[in-house]
Formats: C-alpha cells, sequence, structure tokens
C-alpha cells in the first residue's frame, strides 16, 4: 500500500506532473493529428528531455505523448482523408464517408470518445494483468527469456508486409548492430574497429532518432515537389458535445469490447502495432455486422472498431513492457528507454524494486486518458487550423530537435554522426522498400536473447536440452516455430495469387 | 529503378555485411569455461545473414523485370537535404549550436520551399528565433548545456 500512496504522492498530487501529462497529451495530439509527423517522432523527440527531470515527471510526459499521439490521427483521418498515424488507417474507412455527408463533427466526437474508453479499458487490463504476469515471470529463467525473445523476434517476420526475407535480412541487421561493443558475459570487446565511443555500443534512442525522425525529414526532400499539396480539408460543425447519445453509443457495447479485447491482444504481441489492431478490428466488426454492406460509406460502428483497437494497443503494449522488459513497438521501445534511463529495469522484479513507479505509470496513464478526452474536444478547433502549418518550415525545426536530442543522450557530437548515419540507413532501406520496424525490435530484442542464451548454456554445462525440457520455454519455441511456418504459408499463397493474377494479366 | 535491381542491390549489400561479420566473428575466442564465447552468436547471425541474402538474391533474379514507375524523386531537393543534414551535424561542436543552426535552418528551409511560396522575411525570423529560443529552453531552463562554438555563445 505504501507505494501506491507514493505513487498518488508523485503523480495525483504533482501539480508539475500534471502539467507535463497535459503538455504531453496536447503536443501528442498535435504530432499524431500531422500527416508527416508521427507520435513516434514526438516520443523520440521528447526522450532526452525527459531524462533531465524527475524520473516520475519524465515517465508522465511520454505517457501524456503516447497518448495523446495514438488518439491524434484520427482528426486528419476523418477531416483529410490521410490517417494522421499509421494506426488510423482503418478510421479513414469510414470516418473519411461521414465527413463527406457532412457527418464530420460526429464522427470526430464519437472517435474521441470511444478512443478513451478503448484506452481506458486497455489501461484496466495492464493494471489488473501485470502484477500476476510479474509473479509468474518470477519463475522464468535465462531459458524462458531466450525463448520468448526469441518467438518475439520471429514475430518480425510476420509484420514485414509483402518481403519477408527484407523484414528478416532488417531484424538481423538490427541484431547485428546490438552486438557492437562490450559482450555480455564474458566482456570481449566486438565489432569496435578501435573506436572507444563504440564499447558502449549503439544507442537505442540514437537509431530511433535516425531511422525514424531523419529518414523522414529527408525523404521530404525527395518529395519536396508535393510538400504543399493543398489538401482538401473537410468542413466540421459539433452539435452535441461527442456528437452521439451515450445511449446510442453504448448501445454498441459488443463492437467495442470486442475492439477493445483486439487490441489489447495485439498490443500484447511484439511487434504487431496499432494499424493492424484497427484493421483487424474493422474486419471482425464488419463480418459479424448484420448490414456489412454500410461499412465503408459512413457506418459508425466501423470508426468506432478502428479507434477503440488502436488505442487499446496502449494499455497492451505495456504488458510484456513492464514484467519482462520486452518492447512490442516502437513507442514501447522509447519508452523502455526512458525507464532505464532513471534506473527503473522492467521485469519480474519491477513491482517490488520500483513498485511506485509502476503505480505512478497507471496513474498517469489514466490521468492522461482524460486529459485526452478532454483537450483532443476542448482544442479541436486549434488543432484543426494546425493541420496547415507548412511542413517545409515544421520538418527543418524538427531536424534541429533530432541533433539536439542526440547530443544530449550523451553529450557527446558521436552520436549526432551516428544519428546521420542511420538516417542515410534509414533512406537506404525507403529506397529498397526494406522495413526498418524490424531493425528496432532486432536491435532490443538482441542483447536479450544472446544474454539469456549464453546463461542457460552456462547453467546446463552446455546442454541444449534445457530449452525444451522447460515447459513455458517450449511453448513458446513451439509458436515461433507455428509463427514462422504460418508466415510462410501466407507467403507462399500471396505469390501463387500474385503469379495468377500476372497470368490474367497478360492472358 | 525496377523492384528486381532493388533486390539485387539488397542482396549483395546484406551478402557483403554478412561476411565482413563472420570474419571478425571468426577471431572472437571463448574466454571463460562452459561458455560458448562471444564469437557464437554473431556467427550465428552472419551466417543466418549469409544464407538469407543468398536466397534474397535467388528471389530477385527469378523476378520477372518490370516497367518501372517512374520516379517522383526530386533529386536536387533530398540530396540537397542530404548535404545540408551532414554539414549540420559536422559543424554542430566546432561551430557551435546557434550559429550552425541559423545557417542549416535558412538553408533548409528555403530548400523545402517552393519558389513562390518564398517569403524571405519569415524564414529569416524562424531561423534566428528557433536556435535562440532552444538555447534558452535547454541551458537555461533544463540546465542542458549545447554546443558553445566559435563565439563563445
Amino acid at each position: 500500500m505504501g507505494q501506491i500512496s507514493q505513487a498518488i504522492h508523485m503523480v495525483l498530487f504533482n501539480p508539475f506532473c500534471l502539467l507535463l501529462i497535459l503538455i504531453g497529451v496536447v503536443i501528442g495530439i498535435i504530432f499524431g493529428s500531422i500527416p508527416g509527423l508521427s507520435s513516434t517522432m514526438a516520443l523520440i523527440l521528447f526522450l532526452p528531455m525527459s531524462f533531465g527531470m524527475d524520473p516520475m515527471n519524465g515517465i508522465s510526459l511520454l505517457i501524456g505523448l503516447y497518448l495523446g499521439g495514438m488518439s491524434g490521427g484520427l482528426i486528419s483521418a476523418i477531416l483529410l482523408k490521410i490517417p494522421g498515424t499509421p494506426s488510423s488507417i482503418a478510421t479513414v474507412f469510414d470516418g473519411g464517408p461521414m465527413a463527406d455527408k457532412g457527418e464530420a463533427g460526429k464522427a470526430i466526437g464519437v472517435g474521441i470518445l470511444t478512443s478513451f474508453v478503448g484506452g481506458l479499458i486497455s489501461i484496466l487490463a495492464l493494471m489488473f494483468i501485470s502484477p500476476y504476469l510479474a509473479k509468474v515471470t518470477l519463475a522464468f529463467t535465462s531459458a524462458e527469456y531466450f525463448s520468448i525473445a526469441l518467438f518475439a523476434l520471429t514475430i518480425i517476420s510476420s509484420l514485414s508486409g509483402n518481403s519477408m526475407v527484407n523484414g528478416i535480412l532488417s531484424g538481423f541487421l538490427g541484431i547485428a548492430l546490438s552486438l557492437v561493443g562490450i559482450a555480455p558475459i564474458d566482456g570481449a570487446i566486438r565489432f569496435t574497429f578501435g573506436e572507444s565511443k563504440l564499447y558502449g555500443g549503439f544507442n537505442s534512442v540514437v537509431i530511433l532518432i535516425g531511422i525514424y525522425a531523419v529518414t523522414d525529414i529527408i525523404r521530404a526532400g525527395f518529395e519536396r515537389r508535393d510538400i504543399d499539396k493543398k489538401l482538401a480539408k473537410k468542413s466540421y460543425q459539433m452539435d452535441s458535445l461527442y456528437g452521439i447519445k451515450l445511449g446510442d453509443y453504448l448501445k454498441r457495447w459488443v463492437n467495442i469490447i470486442r475492439s477493445a479485447l483486439i487490441g489489447l491482444s495485439i498490443g500484447i504481441l511484439p511487434g504487431i502495432g496499432g494499424s493492424t489492431a484497427s484493421l483487424l478490428a474493422y474486419t471482425a466488426a464488419k463480418n459479424s455486422s448484420k448490414h456489412p454492406e454500410t461499412f465503408g460509406t459512413g457506418e459508425v460502428d466501423g470508426l468506432i472498431a478502428s479507434e477503440t483497437s488502436n488505442n487499446a494497443v496502449i494499455g497492451g503494449s505495456l504488458i510484456p513492457l513492464i514484467t519482462m522488459g520486452i518492447p512490442g513497438n516502437v513507442a514501447t521501445a522509447v519508452f523502455l528507454g526512458g525507464l532505464t534511463i532513471h534506473g527503473i529495469s522492467p521485469g519480474p522484479l519491477v513491482f517490488s524494486k520500483s513498485g511506485e513507479y509502476i503505480y505512478g505509470i497507471f496513474i498517469a496513464l489514466i490521468i492522461a486518458n482524460i486529459f485526452m478526452l478532454i483537450t483532443e474536444r476542448a482544442g479541436l478547433r486549434t488543432f484543426v487550423r494546425l493541420l496547415d502549418i507548412p511542413k517545409y518550415y515544421l520538418l527543418p525545426i524538427v531536424l534541429v530537435c533530432c541533433i539536439i536530442g542526440a547530443y544530449c543522450n550523451k553529450f557527446t557530437v558521436f552520436d549526432v554522426y551516428c544519428v546521420f548515419i542511420f538516417g542515410l540507413i534509414g533512406t537506404l532501406f525507403k529506397f529498397l522498400k526494406i522495413p526498418a520496424t524490424p531493425l528496432i525490435i532486432g536491435f532490443i530484442l538482441g542483447n536479450m536473447t544472446e544474454t539469456n542464451f549464453r546463461q542457460a548454456l552456462m547453467q546446463t554445462g552446455g546442454s541444449w536440452s534445457i530449452f525444451v525440457t522447460r515447459p513455458i520455454s517450449l511453448i513458446f519455441l513451439l509458436v515461433a516455430v507455428f509463427s514462422v511456418a504460418m508466415t510462410i504459408r501466407k507467403q507462399i499463397v500471396n505469390a501463387k495469387k500474385g503469379k495468377v493474377a500476372e497470368e490474367e494479366e497478360e492472358g | 529503378m525496377t523492384d528486381k535491381k532493388k533486390g539485387i542491390i539488397t542482396s549483395v549489400l546484406f551478402l557483403a555485411f554478412s561476411i565482413v561479420m563472420i570474419i571478425f566473428a571468426k577471431d572472437i575466442k571463448p574466454m571463460m569455461e562452459n561458455d560458448l564465447g562471444s564469437g557464437f552468436f554473431p556467427m550465428v547471425v552472419g551466417i543466418a545473414m549469409c544464407a538469407l541474402s543468398v536466397l534474397r538474391l535467388i528471389l530477385a533474379l527469378r523476378e520477372k523485370e518490370k516497367e518501372a514507375k517512374k520516379s517522383n524523386d526530386d533529386l536536387m531537393g533530398g540530396l540537397g537535404t542530404l548535404v545540408l543534414i551532414g554539414g549540420y551535424c559536422i559543424a554542430f561542436n566546432p561551430v557551435g549550436f546557434i550559429i550552425s543552426t541559423i545557417v542549416y535552418l535558412f538553408l533548409q528551409i528555403l530548400l523545402l520551399t517552393p519558389k513562390a511560396k518564398r517569403n524571405w522575411l519569415v524564414i529569416s525570423i524562424i531561423s534566428v528565433v528557433t536556435p535562440f529560443a532552444f538555447y534558452a529552453l535547454f541551458v537555461y531552463l533544463i540546465n542542458t548545456p549545447l554546443p558553445r562554438g566559435l563565439f563563445g555563445f
């Protein structure tokens, strides 16, 4: 109980912390809503700033950014028919047509409301599941951690889009990058090429800034002809507070709960992310609807499915992060960086060692969710107007933030050079159509995989059977094999389909 | 460029990378008893990458050469941005945060802004005010030093 009251004291009774959550939510919404700026970018840019703050304040700022960013994407998805963030892709399907029909206000209102509900359900799930899961993971040894990390790595292959091999190669490059520096266990120095600044290895923040933010700005240079493209913005009219009667909203509870559960489970699984969650929930809502033909023409249920599920990803994605230290997506990878820099190491012992911060995170999440519900509605007019800020002013300023962020990480120019180099790698990846997310996940899980693998083998004196004799480890290995098999199967089916389509085209 | 050519470039780049990795991993010897050593994992990753790049190469070679969509990329804008960011990174420390940022912002905004929209006054104001604002925020508010550079500010 002491930890909980301490947490309440640190967050709820701390006006500065509340202010930071508010700032985080507002900036998150702005970054989420402007296409070309992503909520991930917002998190990455503010991470170095959070280093200098009190742990709880810094983490709360990141929480606000994560939550605001997830929700902000719906504004542009509805008004511009461009998803502000990838996770609001499915919001365009019905939010766009609703705006065409003159129901933009209703669409935005419902979107905000249902984002709140989806977020809330997942946060509650996080609060109740993670302490128990942490108790279970206490019994985990290196063998289990190795198998879970390996399982997470195989998921990479399923999120590689059309080119599985490219995705896996990208993941391996990430693992390779994680090997640079002083090795775990015996401290051998690897792949530093005599550069002492590399002894500590690459920093995940530096890679994130380079591959995500800098790459996007370089791409904007290549696409500068389109930078000023006028986007036809729909007008909107808010009739009531959230555009929908509460009874009418709650009537759709089956859809709401189902979408929230889909988002939650997708969030728990590593490497999949919000866009898949919203697409899956949308499809599920459509398939179980009595009138599936209305989907895509402005069906409120479609909008609810998409926005509920992508916000439900938030709570889900924090479950493996807090209990095992495994980040499921780029946002939680940034989050992990924020936690470790303040000496909070997620894992089974986190509740006993830094419980006050974990409870603080729960409280901050709920507050951020409430702030999102209020500010996104109250500040809607301003957020919509911000969509007009020319990107040719915005992006260069964002780049300056990137460079400051890289520099402040360790106060060395070396990291600034690294950010540029990773920006180049990201640009090359975009050009060659290689997905970059596997690289990040590979980089973060690489170290964990190797350390646990070697530790497990040291304990058994070199006998590999430990990985299959411990039941939980075995289960994860089997699931990993299954997920690889499924992905290969899907790939082959797609290839065949592609071939048939090609032949038909030629014939 | 066609997808086929992109596939070939991808496989060759990763193949080269994995070979270098294997060569270096070979020389890392185990130092402790009962441990596979720090060379084992890099070796596994290197070999797996090598095998996958060969697979990628085969897939790419079997692909039919399709008419490539004409790229809409603006080379001047893209390469110019690359040079500007690179130059900014190099100048960041020796020249100092404020001056290098003023120059970078001015040139970068100029490069990205369509000719018809260029408003010299706005561009100048943004390029000068932004670095001072960031400097004040970081150095005085968050107590985080930024490179002072040539002129001591």
